[in-house]
């Protein structure tokens, strides 16, 4: 493996799960736990690992939340393009993926919010009126079967426990 | 009313170990032998387009034609093996009905076939079924468990029809280097005997190592009966597709018997394979991902007291050695499920030379195996 392949490595193994021990990661590519720390700590300073989060199912602690996808139609700004709109918009802590695609929209966002009222007011009061925003169209999610690459149903593989 | 033949095979001491790990609950299993990822996406939907475009009667005896020609193309260019997808190639229900086949095809009563172990289950009861008289020849761990030329030839006798090898091996994880294969193939040629080559697991092969076909070796061309097939390597043992690929008059005997047997491989199977797109990046993914827990299990056995483990270099299969704790492979194997939830296969399922060892496989989670590695530390601890 060469140095970089080593990182891509590292990324992968920590992309299915950031809390794999370190030692563990060690042993798996023949590397000492201080030289996995160190690529480590360099992929956050490089800003190529951003966070590393969590993936919760609310719904089943109990705690209901509203979520939308947003589709957003703008006036691209002489020398900002889409990117000012786009900074301005992802501040807000409650849009959690924001992209630039094709189609008949520019924009579009998934937002998560405490209850349905707040996502009413996020694209009515604060969205909209945007001057560059000519258009939105909401999407209220009734039911998240994956989130984050994770499936929320609880279907277990049968596969037998021991065979030669 | 059963044949002797049949009794003579013992069913016993594995199976109760196998009956009692179905019963346990809260067990990690390092006990089974085959992947653990889903088949690859375009595999199944190539295979659920198969059955909804009615491809779903039989095929050819042989196989389906274009089929066997991809199957030709890739033995030339990967094996070097020049067989003619006509008649020379013949698809069956995995490598387990490829065994029985080339053995039936060549044994006859009282014909010897030695068989180097431990081993795959298999080999030994096929040769005996097919009324042959399976000769057993031990490897040691010194060895890395390839068997040695000496040991092959000490046991020829004028019965003897064919030797049965496969690298990378199960329960081993050895692999047989290329010296070795032409050491068994001068045997071979010298002595006028066929080898049955079992290749399941070529694709699982680490360290750069590189696998070798026998049947590309000097004479052995004609000589040599290649079994391979597709559960190891796209996941999907219970399809059972694999081929057999021989000199034509080797498969013309296997066709017959296959023919009043099984008649063909499965369609589906063998559409879904012909069909799927590009798998070349899920097969390497795979691989790569048995490489990263093959060494974190290798590693933490060789943590635990009284344990060692040579590194395997195929397949998915650790054989560690547990001499050190004074048990026995069974043993072991039955206190360490009792007692710390973990089960193991004991070593001598797989022949006499396996004792001493057990088969942990790591076609199995990250979690399950750093899991299992803690449960044995303490279990290793109180022993």
């Amino acid at each position: 493996m060469s140095k970089l392949d080593v990182d891509e490595e590292i990324l992968k193994i920590l992309e299915d799960d950031a809390r794999i021990p370190v030692k563990e990661m060690a042993e798996m590519l023949d590397l000492s736990e201080k030289e996995v720390e160190d690529r480590m700590d360099k992929l956050s300073k490089e800003g190529i690992i951003r966070k590393f989060k969590t993936s919760i199912d609310w719904k089943r602690k109990g705690k209901h939340r509203s979520a939308a996808v947003i589709q957003v139609k703008v006036v691209p700004q002489q020398r900002a393009g889409f990117s000012r709109i786009c900074r301005e918009i992802s501040k807000d802590s409650r849009v959690k993926d924001l992209y630039v695609a094709t189609g008949e929209y520019d924009l579009i966002l998934l937002v998560e919010t405490a209850n349905i009222d707040e996502i009413s007011e996020f694209v009515t009061e604060k969205l909209a009126p945007k001057k560059e925003v000519v258009g939105t169209y909401t999407h209220i999610v009734l039911q998240a079967y994956k989130r984050d690459g994770v499936i929320s149903f609880d279907d277990k593989t049968k596969r037998l426990k021991i065979s030669i | 009313m059963i044949a002797k033949r049949v009794r003579d095979v013992p069913f016993s001491g594995i199976r109760k170990f196998f009956d009692l790990v179905m019963r346990s609950e809260g067990i990690i299993s390092l006990g089974v032998g085959e992947p653990d990822f889903p088949t690859p996406e375009p595999l199944k939907d190539a295979a659920i387009r198969a059955i909804e475009d009615n491809y779903t009667s039989y095929t050819s005896n042989y196989g389906l034609l274009e089929l066997r020609e991809r199957i030709a193309k890739k033995l030339r260019t990967r094996n070097d093996i020049n067989r003619s997808p006509e008649n020379e190639i013949l698809i069956t229900n995995g490598v387990s009905e490829g065994l029985d086949l080339a053995v039936r095809a060549i044994v006859d009563p009282g014909d010897d076939v030695i068989i180097p172990e431990p081993s795959y289950v298999s080999y030994t009861s096929n040769v005996w079924f097919a009324y042959g008289n399976p000769v057993t020849v031990p490897t040691t761990e010194e060895n890395s468990f390839r068997v040695r030329s000496e040991d092959i030839v000490e046991r020829l006798t004028k019965k003897t029809k064919a030797i049965l090898i496969g690298s990378p091996n199960n329960p081993t994880g050895n692999i047989l280097r290329k010296k070795d294969l032409e050491e068994i193939a001068g045997i071979a040629v010298e002595h006028d005997l066929v080898v049955i080559s079992d290749e399941i697991y070529e694709d699982l092969i680490y360290d750069n190592e590189k696998h070798y076909s026998i049947a590309s070796l000097n004479g052995m061309g004609d000589r040599t009966i290649t079994l391979n097939g597709y559960s190891k390597p796209y996941a999907f043992t219970g399809w059972r597709l694999g081929y057999v690929a021989a000199a034509v008059e080797f498969i013309e005997a296997m066709v017959k018997i296959h023919q009043y047997t099984q008649i063909c491989a499965s369609s589906i199977s063998q559409h879904a394979v012909l069909n799927a797109f590009e798998l070349d990046d899920y097969v390497r993914d795979m691989v790569k991902s048995y490489d990263l827990r093959r060494k974190l299990l290798v590693k933490g056995l060789n943590s635990l007291p009284d344990v060692s483990c040579i590194m395997p270099k195929g397949a998915f299969y650790a054989f560690p050695n547990i001499k050190e704790t004074g048990l026995s492979s069974a043993e072991f194997a039955e206190r360490l499920l009792k007692e710390a939830k973990v089960a193991v296969i004991p070593g001598d399922a797989f022949g006499r030379s396996g004792e001493g060892y057990v088969r942990c496989a790591y076609s199995v989670s990250r979690e399950n195996i750093s899991g299992a590695l803690d449960r044995m530390q303490k279990f290793m601890e109180k022993l």
